[in-house]
This record gives C-alpha cells, structure tokens and sequence, in this order.
C-alpha cells in the first residue's frame, strides 16, 4: 500500500490515488494490446489542468516539419520562465510520481531525467508510425488539454506487430495516457482534419 | 514530342550550366518539355494506367503503375537521351522507373536501411498539383538541409543525387480530397 503525499493530492484526483483503484489499473496495463498503455480520464484536478492549458498557451510554439512529422511543439518546458508549467514539470518528476508510475506500471524507473514539451495539431498536421523507442526512454505519455471526437482525427493509433491500427485513442481534455516503449510501440497521431486543435503536453519517462 | 527549344545545340549547352549550377543538389526543371498535343496524349495515358497501392507503414503508401509504352518510348529515345546525355555528361544507358500515384495519407518516408546511391533522378509530372496537399518530392542531405521540389505539369526535372542525398515524398493532406499527383519518377541508368 502506498500513501498519497499532499503533492499528489493537490494534483491527482483522489480517485486515481485509491488502492483498489490503482490495483485494477495496474492488471489493465499490463493486459491491454496491442502493448501496456494507460488512459486515464479526468486524471488531474480540474484546476490544475485548466491551469495549465492557459500556461501553455502563453508558450511559443515553433513548427516542426519532416517527412515524419508535421506538427508544433514548444521547446522542452524545463526552459520556460512560466511557474505553473514549471512545478508541472517538478511534480511530474518527483518521487511520489514516479513512484507511483513505476506502481502502476511495474517499470523501474529513473530518477531525475524527464522530457516535457507542449505540442499542437492543426488541420493537416500528423505523425506517421513509429516506434519512439531511443536508448533510455521507458514510458510515452501524454496529457491532453483539448477534447477532439473521432471525425476530427488526431487520435493515437496502436498498432500491433503487423502494423495494423488495434486501438485509437481519442483526445480528451485533460486525459493521462501512457504507454511503454519498445521495439513494438508502434504509434501514429492521425492527421488532424478540421480546425480543432489537439493540445498537449506530453514527454518521456526514463529507465533506472 | 520534345520541345524544339530543348534541342537546340546552344541552348542544351545552358542547359548543362544551369543543372550545374545548385552544387550541393545538381537539378534542372524544363517547363513546356513537351509539346500540349503530345503531353494530354501521355498525360491521358498515366490516367487511364492501373495503380495498385504499395503499403509499408514504417516506409511508405502510395499506388504505382508500369510505365505505359508511349511514355516508355518517349523516355527512351535516342533524343530523350542525347538530351539528358548533354546535360549530365554521361552516356545513358535508360530511364528506369515507374508512374506513381499519390491521393490523401500517402507518403514515403527517408529508410536508413535502404539508402540509395548517387545517381541521377527524372521526373516528370502530369496534371496540377497544390502544393499546401503535400505530397512534395523532397531531397534531404541529413544535415538539416532540404529541398522540395514544385510539381508543375509537363515539366522534366533531372536531379544528382549525391552522397547522402536521399528523397521522400511528403505526406498527402486532407486538403487533396479526391485529388491524386500522377507522376513518372525514374533512375537515370548510365553506361
């Protein structure tokens, strides 16, 4: 059994820092295909996530293109002057968190090293697939501050061994999802084809 | 079937300055490389041409087709190659390649496991093309630098690719609709 610190209460909802709760998450990560990912609605209190979609949108963001990818992005968080994201950023990497990441993951994971940067999806932006997987990155998560609906694209596709999309999972506001990264985490961000905007802020947690 | 303008010996000479003169990515662009009545004949046929669609997500999407005879004819004739012959400065040998098509959610990606040698690109694109759909023929030398090269019907392009000079395809936007790019793109086979 693990305690929830006070960092976490002012940042979790208390639903998601239960026991029984994080114990039926824990069997749903590790069951769920085609590889362990978590979606978690309404993950944040409501304040701190409202919070941080209008920090968020005070930050700049630079377009990023490629045969890969189109899409903006800020740079890593860990450079702004904004506080609100900082302390995001701090409490993400603290120990209660990552504690209770590797809880619900069954991951060990690194202490001190995370990445953290914003992203925007307008009409005609993507990712195509791949399979993020870089030395040291162990869990892919994102915290969606828009809510698209599934004729708007910008979903995150799962894809099995064969390359063929077995889950999307469709933008909300402020919902956690994660992922774990390896060899067969492929993914896509599927184009975004109207004027709704999928925001987020969304980074890497490493290995020990 | 090729512009007058292009064979004439004083011209093709520029020709050979003008593709020169990009160092880091050789190419030249021939607009009006055909003459109109030739250019919907061949345009018609890379219409009516079956495409089958060639699908590695990690890679690419995009439908191809085999080249049809009258553009297979065009390509490899003797002025077809004396012309790009003078311009490259190499004896050609042919034009190897196929027609491709590419409509909403297609794209090729650069592969590290298939690089492709130096060598010479041609490519000559039928109908017009909006360039904020994508689907821009992209040359990247891996040093951050990149040119994307502008489809304009019956217009030859020739590039050399250098070393480390590798190509994708941009990805096809839901600003296409039903539109689809056709165009021919081949390797340039010298002796």
């Amino acid at each position: 059994m693990v305690m929830p610190n006070n960092e976490m209460k002012q940042w979790i909802n208390g639903k998601y820092l239960k026991n029984e709760t994080i114990n039926k998450l824990k069997n749903t990560f590790r069951k769920n295909r085609p590889y362990p990912y978590l979606e978690l609605k309404d993950f944040l209190n409501e304040e701190k996530a409202k919070g941080l979609l209008l920090a968020l949108s005070k930050e700049r963001f630079y377009p990023k293109e490629a045969d890969l990818f189109s899409f903006f992005q800020t740079n890593d968080i860990a450079s702004s002057k904004n506080k609100i994201l900082l302390e995001f950023r701090e409490f993400l990497a603290s120990e209660g968190f990552i504690s209770y990441m590797e809880n619900l993951t069954g991951l060990k994971l690194g202490r001190g090293k995370i990445d953290l940067a914003g992203s925007l999806y307008r009409n005609t932006n993507y990712l195509l697939c791949h399979d993020d997987e870089l030395e040291g990155r162990s869990i892919a998560f994102l915290l969606y501050l828009s809510t698209l609906d599934g004729k708007d694209g910008g979903s995150l596709n799962l894809m099995d061994g064969k390359l063929k999309t077995t889950k999307k999972l469709i933008p909300g506001f402020n919902t956690f999802t994660f992922f774990q990264v390896s060899k067969i985490s492929f993914h896509e961000v599927e184009e975004v084809v109207n004027d709704k905007q999928r925001i987020a802020l969304g980074g890497w947690l490493h290995d020990k | 079937m090729i512009n007058k303008l292009y064979l004439n010996g004083e011209n093709t000479a520029k020709l050979k300055d003008i593709f020169l003169a990009n160092e880091r990515l050789p190419s030249i662009i021939m607009p009006n490389f055909i003459g109109k009545k030739d250019y919907a004949m061949l345009e018609m046929a890379a219409k009516k041409c079956r495409y089958k669609i060639e699908k590695e997500p990690m890679h690419f999407r995009y439908s191809a087709s085999e080249t049809p005879k009258s553009l297979a004819e065009l390509l490899n004739s003797n002025a077809m190659k004396q012309l790009i012959s003078k311009i490259i400065n190499k004896k050609i040998k042919k034009i190897d390649g196929k027609l491709y098509c590419f409509g909403w959610k297609d794209y090729t990606l650069l592969n590290d496991e298939k690089i492709e040698k130096p060598g010479y690109d041609l490519i000559l694109d039928f109908g017009k093309w909006d360039e904020s759909f994508g689907g821009m023929i992209t040359y990247s030398d891996g040093m951050g630098n990149s040119d994307a090269l502008k489809s304009r019907p019956d217009t030859l392009i020739i590039v050399k690719r250098k070393n480390r000079m590798q190509k994708f395809t941009k990805y096809v936007n839901n600003k296409s609709g039903k539109r689809k790019r056709l165009f021919f793109m081949g390797k340039i086979i010298t002796r």
